[in-house]
């Protein structure tokens, strides 16, 4: 099944329910072009003699960037009427230039009166888990907002 | 042998202007606000479509302006972008702009600083034609901690995002640990 091609509705879902998530090569050029479609000259994220001297190996996605991989996981499932309405994000690890990116996603509960979802999402760098993410997520939601 | 704290902040290539201080000072000062700031930009196509490509989302209120419309009011930015649109400055522009920056005013212990969570809610989508406001607040600061990275405190930052007719947009709680680097001398 394609992303956004359905709208689910809470009827629909069901705690336990896997979301399928998505893998991407996270090469330098992406790293830069988050920096760049973020506004986000944090040197950590661009300077790789930076980031080595935090005590990173080399330049890093930013906060925004995982925010979105999140919230792309949560929307391809639920659909494009649907709207993120919380996210609640760690991040414990950093996803390098060079790693790939893998997230995933479970419905660890449901609320049917205000038709709303939540997802615990995983964003792994290859070694490890690197960001949690849990999402608040309003189905389907009627035109016009 | 790093010098004095002007010396530190003339060095320092974040742009945040950090500058050291106590945790005792850093106490002193929780509840500390900013003035409210604008978004230097509108929300518009090209920049949510450039994010949308970085995240490779195909979501069509990013890409598809007539089915946005009738869903939304028209497209919409990633929910992603939130600082982008609101706080994030521009490197460069014709006139001085005044840069708020609460880290900047916040002495506390520390030479580096990384996100640690984010906590926001989602009150209206964020369409093309919004223009941000936000007023951040410094709302905490630990006890110092022992990190893989370093030494150093978590600091809390409490954001409220509103558009230009002052509808509630979003709210963010930002942790961020304020470091001294392992690899830092004495």
């Amino acid at each position: 099944m394609s992303a956004y091609e359905t709208s689910l509705h809470v009827g629909d879902v069901a705690i336990g329910d896997r979301l399928a998530g998505f893998e991407m090569e996270v090469t330098f050029k992406k790293v830069i072009h988050d920096a760049a479609s973020t506004w986000d000259y944090f040197p950590g994220h661009h300077d790789p003699d930076y980031a080595r001297e935090q005590g990173q190996p080399t330049i890093y996605l930013n906060t925004m960037f995982l925010e979105g991989v999140i919230d792309r996981t949560v929307t391809e499932w639920a659909g494009p009427r649907s709207m993120i309405r919380r996210r609640r994000m760690r991040m414990a690890r950093s996803i390098f230039a060079g790693d790939t990116l893998r997230a995933v996603g479970e419905v660890v509960g449901i609320h049917p009166h205000g038709d709303l979802v939540e997802v615990r999402v995983e964003v792994s760098n290859g070694r490890e888990i690197a960001t949690t993410g849990d999402v608040t997520v309003q189905l389907d939601v009627s035109a016009p907002f | 042998m790093p010098g004095t704290n002007q010396a530190r902040q003339a060095a320092d290539p974040t742009g945040l202007n950090l500058v050291e201080g106590t945790y005792e000072e850093a106490l002193d000062l929780m509840g500390l606000r900013t003035d409210v700031y604008f978004g230097q930009v509108v929300v518009e196509e090209a920049s949510v479509r450039y994010y949308a490509a970085a995240i490779e989302d195909a979501n069509p209120g990013y890409w598809d302006s007539s089915w946005a419309t009738h869903q939304w009011g028209g497209v919409v930015a990633p929910p992603g972008m939130l600082l982008t649109l609101s706080k994030i400055r521009l490197p460069w522009t014709p006139e001085p702009e005044p840069r708020p920056n609460l880290m900047a005013q916040i002495r506390a212990p520390g030479t580096s600083v990384i996100n640690v969570e984010t906590d926001v809610e989602f009150y209206r989508p964020f369409v093309v034609g919004t223009r941000f406001n936000v007023v951040d607040e410094f709302a905490d600061i630990s006890p110092e901690r022992q990190t893989r990275l370093g030494t150093g405190h978590f600091l809390t930052i409490v954001s409220r995002f509103r558009d230009q007719d002052g509808r509630d947009l979003a709210r963010a709680t930002n942790v961020m640990l304020r470091f001294t680097p392992r690899s830092e001398g004495m």
